[in-house]
């Protein structure tokens, strides 16, 4: 959850154009950057760590020999996130008899680093974050994620989840709202347990 | 949301980090959410620690948490670059069997082309692979000193100045000049209103020859830094490659090479107006940057001075990657600097000087970081020391 930083985008795209332009070096650090970031989103997919270590593989694979992909791209993330979740339903595709995803839902598993907290607190921490986040649909769940923690634009969002960005803005609004309703009765939830208690 | 802010008054920084409310600011801040915890701070100011406390542990947190450490890292990348080894051999031999067709096909293209692009291109390279300073005033082509000092005079002549004071004198074109700054110079150019544009290395500026009573244009392939002066009845516009800027009376730099994918409008005074070429359009302030993309017009609020400083010959660092510190020598010097990975990652932070001698330059950077300067048959490749 990292705040949205005032950075600027020249460092990004500055390795972008040199990796077009055919650094390998670049490309190297391309990987290093995004690597873990693509294994958190595809985590969000239930699937084991060496399966998604070959899915990245694949998509920088097919990146490399198509750098001009990349031409125009304002954010690498974005290109990367969207072909990662590709490599994805593919492979699902291939795993499943049926052509059926509606199995497949994005979920959200929190932990918190922070070594100076006791770590029972820090369970409480990840628990009460992960019911927060399971307020939402799968789909809300990954617009919010999307947005919020990896920072993406509404438009790139709207491609990702292959709908329009007006729809994804009532989605995360939808999500927002339906957090508060539950919020409330959260609330109420919580005080009367305490009382029972 | 009806929440009284009172109960919050007494929250530690882990009570803030399992509150529900403030877990749902921090993942999906909206405006309501964000005055309520900005009220409370105001409110309650002493609360303020704990809560940025609170803020950093939220930060720290993942979502899916699942690194790869480096050595797994490493091992990938082995992998990846194995594979792609792999197919590049393949595509390899792949090539050498269409090679014989191939030449044929060529051979007939070489004849046509040569045909019809004859003169273009010789113009062209002229321009573009030269070392040295060139003004072009309508056909004429003048070679320029060493980073050449121009004034552009009101009868329409142009004085050209040398560091040591030794000038010469040109006739302006009829219509318009360009004026071509190779990689590794620089340049200055005085306008007759009295604006003064400095070019930075590797830029192509074009100008109209007689200044309109009505207008003021220029055009900039590259980065130069304007001030410009105030007339009101001729608006001054810089056109880059896609997108413009207006202004009346400022200063500001604009960064326009046509090999990067952002161009950057960066004002230090003044006001400006951007326009990119499919019609978006924003007024910066001082201190603010406008990024354009193909597609996207942004603003970012930066230190201007940073954006401008070459033309004092300093380059100003903030934890920039080395990597972008050695792209900009190469076009500043108009040599070739190899870097490792390594060494790529490092930030910087800092003034760098830029003098007259790229070694000087290097040699700095080889005592402030944990680099080395290797030279080799004339290539220059900064090593990692750790």
């Amino acid at each position: 959850m990292s705040e949205k930083l005032n950075q600027l985008p020249t460092d990004d795209l500055f390795l972008l154009d040199r990796f077009i332009n055919g650094n390998d070096d670049a490309f190297t650090i391309i990987y290093n950057r995004y690597v873990n970031q693509l294994m958190a989103f595809g985590m969000g997919w239930g699937f084991d760590k060496e399966t998604l270590k070959d899915a990245i593989q694949d998509v920088f694979y097919k990146l490399y020999f198509n750098r001009k992909a990349f031409q125009g791209v304002s954010n690498p993330k974005f290109y990367l996130i969207r072909a990662l979740k590709n490599r994805i339903l593919d492979i699902q595709k291939s795993n499943m008899d049926t052509t059926d995803l509606t199995g497949l839902e994005f979920s959200v598993r929190p932990t918190v680093l922070d070594e100076l907290i006791a770590e029972e607190e820090r369970n409480k921490i990840e628990k009460q974050i992960e019911l927060y986040l399971n307020l939402l649909t799968g789909r809300q769940r990954e617009a919010v994620y999307l947005r919020f923690i990896e920072e993406m634009e509404y438009e790139e969002i709207a491609i990702i989840l292959e709908m329009s960005a007006p729809a994804v803005r009532k989605l995360v609004c939808r999500a927002i709202a339906r957090i508060r309703t539950e919020e409330l009765s959260l609330v109420m939830l919580l005080c009367i347990s305490r009382m029972i208690n | 949301m009806q929440i009284s802010k009172e109960k919050y008054s007494s929250y530690k920084a882990v009570d803030f980090a399992k509150d529900i409310h403030f877990i749902g600011w921090r993942l999906s801040p909206d405006e309501s959410n964000n005055k309520f915890w900005t009220d409370f701070q105001n409110e309650y100011p002493a609360c303020k620690p704990e809560i940025n406390q609170a803020i950093r542990v939220l930060q720290s947190t993942k979502l899916n948490q699942c690194s790869l450490s480096l050595e797994e890292k490493k091992e990938e990348l082995t992998k990846l670059k194995v594979r792609i080894r792999n197919n590049k051999r393949k595509v390899i031999l792949l090539r050498t069997s269409y090679v014989a067709a191939a030449a044929c096909l060529i051979g007939a293209l070489f004849v046509l082309q040569n045909l019809f692009i004859k003169d273009n291109q010789i113009n062209d390279t002229i321009a573009r692979g030269s070392k040295v300073i060139q003004l072009i005033t309508d056909e004429k082509v003048s070679i320029l000193p060493r980073n050449a000092r121009i004034t552009y005079r009101t009868d329409g002549s142009i004085l050209i100045s040398e560091n040591n004071n030794k000038s010469q004198s040109i006739t302006s074109g009829r219509k318009r000049n360009r004026l071509i700054v190779p990689r590794g110079q620089r340049s200055y150019l005085s306008m007759p209103d009295g604006s003064k544009i400095w070019v930075n290395s590797g830029t192509e500026v074009e100008f109209p020859a007689l200044m309109d009573h009505n207008k003021r244009e220029v055009n900039v392939s590259g980065e130069i830094y304007l001030e410009v002066s105030k007339d009101p009845k001729r608006p001054f516009t810089v056109k880059g490659d896609n997108f413009s800027v207006e202004v009346l009376g400022t200063k500001f730099n604009i960064s326009s090479y046509p090999s990067d994918i952002v161009k950057r409008v960066v004002l230090l005074e003044g006001k400006v107006k951007v326009q990119s070429s499919n019609n978006q359009s924003l007024i910066l302030d001082p201190n603010q940057m406008a990024a354009i993309t193909k597609n996207n017009l942004t603003v970012h609020e930066v230190d201007a001075y940073n954006y401008i400083s070459w033309k004092d010959g300093v380059l100003t660092l903030n934890s920039q990657p080395l990597s972008d510190v050695v792209d900009y020598l190469e076009r500043y010097y108009g040599i070739e600097i190899e870097s490792c990975a390594k060494a790529d990652r490092m930030k910087c932070n800092g003034k760098l000087i830029l003098t007259d001698s790229i070694e000087d330059v290097l040699n700095s950077i080889a005592m402030t970081m944990p680099v080395k300067i290797v030279k080799k048959e004339n290539k220059i490749k900064i090593c990692s020391t750790d």
